[in-house]
């Protein structure tokens, strides 16, 4: 017959175990971080719909916003990373092995741009998303139109905020 | 004095990235809102990481990230690529998986990623449990991090060694992570302070033989008042005894069953086995039980049972390793039932409006000798409204061909003569009959409702009366597919709460003379609420507010 001490030891040991691990699920009244499914789910699907609530709290949790932004680069199209070096000009040309994104300034009109997207395999099943991480970890997403013969451009406005982002150095780009 | 409450308050703020990491799984939802992982899995997890015991759970994530890493080396994929972490989720994306790649090996029950005859097993049933740890260490350690550290894992092709180097690897990446954001456990003061009463009034009785429901009663009245120790409801006196009880019955079963060892020095020392701990932390989990398991099943789509009658047996324990220790203090669960459950709404009143004489005296009123008699009422109400409503299932799911319809029918109608249903036409010189559980099934559903038939004609037509009757979520109308995978997926469970309700109510507590305790109890209750509430003191102050 095992010890009388020992079996009240460990059961009361035991007692001591479940209490801190119901005050552990106890929540905190403040609202849980991003759980990573659903980090999962923005990154995996390009169609995925984002609710405000989840940009918001997002940008409120840098974990995350690091989290995403690797499970990303890893899912998406292409990853276009910041810069290494802060460039004293914008930035106007940003290159990977899948794909070249530029800004163009349109001649008809100073105060538009040219984004023009450009697939290295004009055949490759096309990107249908551009989504951009600022600066300040913030992720904004741009539905594309359809490619030809591996290309699209988009003209926009020189202050629109997507050119502000392509022109920062510390913007991260993924097209997916 | 105020250092230690400095500490305290350090060591509570210590846990708080623990309890939002927690909070996050158990945030984690499927496609339907349902959870990701269940809240025993979520427990499971808790308990783990209290107890420390999460060596041998990492070594088997490692193997599985190998096997889920096969095919391309994104792991994410596989675990995040199911809507709820579930062991037939599981199933069916290795099944997927090992169609691509030859080298994984599938078995009924597990995975393995190599051929070698002592090759790790990963079973799928505990697949959802892994997936939780996975997304926990994510959450946190950071997914770059667990990334980095799983990278040996990723090439589908990863030896023994290696698994086991990178388990360490993790391993030892959480245990730095645990001495920051762990805090010690605390000492539960009331289950030592009640162990000690009992034991001091135990004679020769040891262990949970000595905690019987007089000594239940007996601490609350000595101690509810106390500054000593907290004890003012009787549902936490009870509650401690409850689990002491299971506590005790389940730790001698683990020093004396399979694991039994020497606990000579290690034990003088102070020593308890984190690994014992989780495996008695495991029997006592009432999370285990019908209710939190039928509950769970029917989510929103089928209402078995309502949320009144949730409310009135939620605090019965009909988990097995609770209705067995309850067994031994059968008196207590009914004073809980009837007293504690009056007593809640006493502190509840004393923590908002205050305290009525009203409320106080409504033992006096609505309860008399009768109140255990007709607690035991309301619970066999319950049961019986369980089983019209599985009849209501069995009619639905039998018209819609669901096979979960014979285990409801077997189990509503045990001594039908079921046999008839497999035999097949043979010789009267025959000795054998044949069985065919394929033409037993076909005629099972074949057979028609028949108000007038006996056996199951006549089963089926009560159940379709039953159906008629019965007006609750889930069973009026047009019933689509997604309603009747609840049903199906709650009816045992539903099953499984009748024959505990019932069990507790016709066999566990048969033995008493309940009139005589109410009579006597309804006394003691009273004064002791009287002792501790002061009604008359709140109906002073309202009086003074009105005059005011």
């Amino acid at each position: 017959m095992a010890n009388v001490d020992a079996i009240t030891e460990l059961a009361l040991a035991v007692i001591d175990a479940e209490a801190q691990a119901q005050a552990l699920l106890t929540p905190l009244t403040a609202r849980a971080r991003l759980p990573f499914s659903m980090l999962h789910a923005y990154a995996s699907d390009a169609s995925y719909e984002a609710s405000d609530s989840f940009h918001m709290r997002l940008a409120a949790d840098a974990r995350a916003q690091d989290d995403l932004s690797r499970l990303m680069a890893r899912t998406a199209f292409a990853y276009m990373p910041r810069q290494a070096a802060a460039a004293s000009t914008d930035v106007v040309r940003r290159e990977t092995a899948q794909a070249m994104v530029t800004l163009t300034p349109s001649r008809a009109d100073d105060a538009q741009v040219f984004v023009i997207i450009t697939l290295s395999d004009a055949d490759a099943k096309a990107p249908t998303r551009l989504t951009l991480k600022d600066r300040t970890g913030a992720f904004a997403d741009f539905d594309l139109g359809p490619f030809s013969a591996g290309r699209v451009q988009l003209l926009l406005r020189d202050d629109d905020p997507i050119v502000a982002a392509l022109r920062d150095a510390e913007t991260e780009v993924f097209l997916r | 004095m105020a250092s230690s409450l400095h500490n305290l308050n350090l060591e509570e703020g210590k846990s708080d990235a623990l309890r939002e990491a927690l909070a996050c799984l158990a945030e984690a939802s499927a496609a339907d809102g349902g959870p990701r992982y269940t809240d025993r899995v979520i427990r499971q997890l808790a308990r783990v990481v209290v107890c420390r015991t999460y060596a041998r759970p990492i070594l088997e994530l490692s193997h599985l990230l190998v096997a889920a890493s096969a095919r391309d080396g994104r792991y994410e994929d596989l675990f995040w690529g199911m809507d709820r972490a579930s062991v037939g989720a599981f199933r069916r994306a290795f099944d997927a998986v090992a169609a691509d790649i030859g080298r994984l090996r599938l078995s009924n029950d597990a995975v393995r990623h190599s051929d070698a005859p002592d090759a790790f097993e990963v079973s799928f049933s505990r697949m959802p449990f892994l997936a939780a740890l996975l997304e926990f260490l994510i959450t946190t350690l950071g997914y770059d991090e667990v990334d980095d550290l799983t990278h040996p894992l990723r090439d589908g092709v990863a030896s023994d060694g290696r698994v086991e180097e990178t388990a360490r690897a993790l391993q030892r990446r959480f245990y730095a992570y645990l001495k920051d954001h762990l805090p010690p456990v605390q000492r539960q003061r009331r289950e030592r302070h009640f162990l000690d009463y009992v034991t001091a009034g135990a004679g020769n009785r040891t262990r949970s033989d000595a905690i019987d429901d007089a000594c239940v009663l007996g601490y609350w009245q000595a101690y509810a008042a106390s500054d000593e120790v907290s004890a003012r409801t009787y549902r936490g006196v009870y509650r401690s005894a409850l689990k002491l009880i299971m506590a005790l019955d389940a730790a001698e079963v683990r020093l004396e069953g399979a694991h039994a060892k020497s606990i000579g020095n290690d034990y003088e020392a102070g020593e308890v086995d984190p690994a014992d701990v989780e495996a008695v932390a495991v029997a006592l989990d009432d999370a285990t039980g019908p209710l939190p398991d039928l509950l769970a099943a029917s989510g929103e789509r089928v209402k078995f049972i309502n949320a009144r009658e949730v409310e009135r047996v939620v605090d019965l324990p009909l988990a097995p390793a609770a209705a067995l220790a309850a067994r031994r203090i059968p008196v207590s669960v009914m004073r809980d039932s009837v007293f504690g459950a009056y007593q809640t709404r006493l502190s509840a009143a004393e923590r908002g409006d205050g305290i009525t004489v009203d409320l106080l005296q409504g033992l006096d009123g609505p309860m008399d000798g009768s109140v255990y008699d007709a607690c035991f009422g309301g619970f066999i109400e319950i049961a019986e409204t369980l089983e019209r409503a599985s009849m209501a299932a069995l009619s639905l799911l039998h018209g819609a061909g669901r096979i979960e319809a014979v285990e409801i029918a077997l189990t509503l109608a045990p001594d039908l003569d079921w046999g008839a249903l497999a035999e097949t036409p043979h010789s009267p010189d025959d000795n054998v009959v044949p069985i065919s559980v394929h033409s037993a099934a076909a005629q099972f559903f074949a057979t028609k409702p028949d108000p007038h038939g006996d056996e199951l004609p006549g089963l089926l037509a009560e159940a379709r009366r039953a159906l008629r009757a019965f007006n609750r979520i889930g069973f009026k109308g047009d019933v689509d597919a997604a309603t009747l995978d609840a049903m199906a997926a709650a009816a045992p469970y539903a099953l499984r709460l009748i024959d505990a309700i019932r069990r507790f109510v016709e066999r566990d507590s048969r033995d008493q003379d309940w009139p005589t305790l109410a009579q006597r109890d309804l006394v003691v209750f009273m004064n002791m609420f009287k002792a501790l509430y002061r009604a008359d003191k709140h109906l002073e102050t309202e009086v003074f507010d009105g005059e005011r």
